[in-house]
């Protein structure tokens, strides 16, 4: 609908203070973007454990957002799934993702996790600035954070993203393109 | 500073105010929302509003829509911090921190999109002519408090930067008409990318504002003002950069008699570069030209060009250093019949350099330091240094405290103007001075509370007094004689009762004491000094009711004026306390439809806000009811 924008959190914007100004606005507002992204995206049921299962967003390597995805996600659900977060400092295949965030860190690991998940029902979520290209990726833009989509790769790896989502996406890269 | 989001983005005045890394708040936005948050405001360094060591407002695009506002001067009656007074139909005068009055209110810098709009030739702004659509304003900034070591000379009393929407927010078709008992205004908008990277919108807006009734049965003066403003804004988006290129064209008349005419243009480049240090550069150029017609009597006409150039980096680690300087022309003319200046057309060059530094000296402790030095052809360098300190107390409580200088600089009239037998012109008239000391209280004692409050003590110097001789009293002369001591304090709170009902309450509180230095006299003392209530306060209450509808009301205070009689020496309350409500229902018809019903000033059929014997006539504010349509397409 309209801009319904409650202005309660538009006057928390302005007034409330953040003591720990250590994570910046952009991984705050990267940090907020990412659990949205999940009632968009639908898994097959293969990717769960259980029906009720929560949806895992697993954030790889170090964690850029400083514990503000664990709030975000912590206030969300998908469905009746609750949404949670595992940190991994090196990719785990023991560990079932629904969702992996490579960071800046180390473009290598990126690409490598990329790999390891390619074709599976991963969501992959890479950060702006690196190389390597997610399902979904950030991107700065003028001073805003944006996101690409790849719905090529979602749809190889099983995984459907709504076309609300791909509507807000700065770019999407439709399926069928190499 | 070069643009006002960009000065912004430093220290004393926070980035834009959905910029802020208060994670609370951001987790509750949308993905649409999400996008539209300004991360960084070139600094690269963001930093919450809510660490701003300074007394600003900011008015959300959100508050002014709900306001109803017609036009600018009304909506910014939101920002407690300022004295909004109606003079007549077409005319206001707004001011921060006293001063109040169209002669006096000097001492507050309004920039658009960091074009400044005050005129140094009259050291006024004329809000008659500041038309900008409210339908394409992001946000306005409302700073109380000097801001000179950022903005430069005039920034005294305050700051008001208002900020459009990028073009790239403001796409597709809008429509936004209103019919009222006093005002009727159409706006239309179209909005689109005409390339890759690049939106563009077009705008034009027309608009009519009735005369009001006079006090006095003698005044058969008409103030009614009719409005044709046109424009544009483009903005392209590369990899590091982004430009934006923007420009209004306006005619606005006295459409009965003719009375007052006024035209003018502005141009206006920006370009923001991001070097891979993760510092910026910004560069800003502009040129604006506006001319006033009062048939037979006067011809104003000012143009300005100005470029200016910022350097947003750091000197080591972890602090925010920017660096910059300004060039300004203006070619200023006057011919008058009534008054005289010996040379009717001057030209004004302004050139500054600043440099600021803000850095964590503890782990709670912040330092903002800073000062712009500036050179104008109308008066002596200046000095404009600022030191500010943000204390985090604890999560959600920050109290700040600074003390700064600012000037406010002579303009042609001051120097110039002169009538022979009545006034003589003041060569040696120099700027007036400021000293502040400010500290202010900001967080969010509870949840859903948000506070703000501010307290100033403020130290004039070189006021402006009219000299006038000993016995014969004429000739007058314009000179620097009046000392200030001025304090008061302002405080405003947001509290959401529940999801759908929200109030805000803000309230400000002046005292002033002003002297006349020794040897010095004051023709018109006081009143050369502003009109201000000694407080004014404001209670505003949005409702969302059901899905469509909007429910709200604003309820304000404002205190008496009183002066002291230039002749008697009695004081005399000229504008006697007023207290009005507005309110306002709003319906959402379609998606893109919204519908709203408005009612100012309700409780009476007429009041009075302005009452200077030395300005315009004064004329009553009328009650008045609107009619709202705006469609998107």
């Amino acid at each position: 609908m309209r801009l319904r924008l409650p202005m309660l959190a538009l006057s928390g914007l302005i007034f409330a203070v953040n003591a720990r100004a250590d994570v910046s606005l952009e991984y705050a507002v990267k940090a907020a973007y990412i659990p949205k992204f999940i009632p968009f995206i639908t898994w097959p049921d293969a990717a769960f454990a259980a029906p009720n299962a929560p949806v895992t967003i697993c954030v790889l390597g170090a964690d850029p957002f400083g514990g503000k995805l664990e709030q975000t996600a912590g206030e969300l659900k998908s469905g009746d799934r609750a949404i949670v977060v595992r940190y991994l400092p090196a990719p785990d295949a023991s560990v079932s993702c629904q969702v992996i965030f490579m960071g800046k860190g180390d473009e290598t690991i990126a690409e490598g996790a990329l790999d390891a998940v390619k074709g599976k029902p991963v969501v992959t979520v890479t950060d702006s600035g690196l190389k390597a290209h997610g399902m979904i990726s950030f991107v700065v833009a003028a001073n805003h954070v944006r996101f690409d989509i790849d719905e090529a790769a979602a749809a190889q790896g099983g995984v459907a993203i709504s076309s609300k989502l791909l509507g807000l996406a700065r770019a999407v890269k439709p399926r069928g393109q190499p | 500073m070069v643009s006002a989001s960009l000065a912004l983005a430093v220290n004393l005045l926070a980035p834009p105010a959905h910029a802020q890394s208060v994670n609370t708040d951001i987790r509750q936005l949308s993905i649409e929302e999400l996008a539209n948050v300004e991360i960084t405001s070139v600094s690269r360094r963001p930093e919450p509003l809510a660490d701003a060591p300074a007394a600003i407002f900011v008015i959300s695009a959100e508050d002014i829509r709900r306001s109803g506002a017609i036009n600018l001067p009304e909506a910014l009656r939101l920002a407690p911090n300022l004295e909004v007074a109606r003079i007549n139909g077409f005319s206001y005068t707004i001011s921060a921190r006293g001063f109040n009055s169209t002669s006096s209110a000097n001492k507050l810098l309004v920039l658009v999109d960091g074009r400044s709009v005050y005129s140094p030739l009259a050291s006024t702004v004329f809000w008659e002519n500041l038309d900008v659509p409210l339908a394409d304003v992001a946000r306005i900034e409302v700073i109380s408090g000097p801001g000179g070591t950022l903005y430069g000379a005039n920034a005294v009393n305050g700051v008001i930067n208002i900020v459009t929407k990028d073009a790239g927010e403001t796409q597709g078709a809008l429509l936004d008409a209103v019919a009222g008992t006093s005002d009727t205004k159409v706006m239309a908008r179209y909005g689109f990318a005409p390339w890759d990277g690049g939106s563009l919108r077009l705008y034009g807006q027309v608009s009519h504002a009735n005369s009001t009734s006079p006090l006095s049965t003698l005044d058969v003066s008409r103030t009614a003002w009719a409005r044709n403003q046109a424009g544009f804004r483009l903005d392209q988006k590369l990899d590091a950069d982004n430009l934006t290129l923007q420009g209004d064209v306006f005619a606005n008349s006295e459409p009965a008699t003719e009375s007052k005419r006024n035209r003018g243009y502005n141009l206006h480049g920006r370009w923001s570069h991001a070097l891979k240090s993760g510092s910026s550069l910004e560069m800003q150029v502009y040129n604006d030209e506006n001319t006033q017609i009062v048939p037979g009597q006067l011809r104003e006409q000012l143009d300005t060009f100005d470029l200016q150039v910022q350097h947003n980096t750091a000197l080591w680690w972890n602090d925010t250093f920017i660096w910059g300087g300004e060039y300004r022309h203006s070619k200023e003319a006057i011919y008058s019949s009534t008054v005289f200046f010996a040379n009717p057309v001057t030209h004004l060059d302004i050139e500054n350099l600043f440099a600021q530094d803000s850095f964590r000296l503890f782990e709670n402790l912040r330092v903002t330091t800073g000062i712009k030095i500036e050179n104008s052809s109308h008066s002596n360098v200046e000095f404009m240094p600022d030191l500010r300190f943000t204390w985090a107390v604890a999560d959600n409580h920050m109290v700040w405290a600074s003390v700064s200088r600012a000037v406010r600089t002579p303009s042609k009239i001051d120097r110039e103007l002169e009538s022979p037998g009545v006034l003589l012109p003041s060569p040696r008239f120099h700027s007036e001075k400021l000293t502040a000391y400010e500290a202010g209280y900001r967080g969010q004692p509870l949840a859903d509370l948000s506070l703000s409050v501010s307290l100033y003590y403020n130290l004039y110097d070189d006021l402006r007094t009219t000299f006038y001789q000993p016995v014969t009293i004429m000739p007058l002369q314009l000179r620097n004689g009046i000392t200030g001591d001025n304090y008061g304090a302002e405080a405003w709170a947001k509290y959401a009762l529940t999801d759908w009902w929200r109030l805000s309450l803000g309230a400000n509180w002046l005292q002033r004491t002003e002297k006349l230095k020794p040897g010095r006299r004051d023709m018109t003392f006081g009143q050369s000094l502003g009109q201000d209530p000694p407080y004014q306060a404001q209670l505003r209450s949005e409702m969302n009711l059901l899905e469509d509808w909007e429910f709200d009301a604003a309820l304000r205070s404002i205190g008496h004026v009183k002066a002291r009689d230039a002749t008697t020496g009695n004081t005399k309350v000229l504008v006697g306390a007023y207290t009005e409500v507005d309110l306002r229902f709003g319906w959402h018809a379609t998606k893109t439809t919204e519908i709203s019903l408005q009612g100012f000033n309700l409780l009476h059929a007429r009041h009075l806000e302005f009452n200077d014997p030395s300005g315009y006539a004064p004329q009553y504010v009328p009650r008045a009811f609107m009619l709202n349509l705006r469609q998107s397409l």
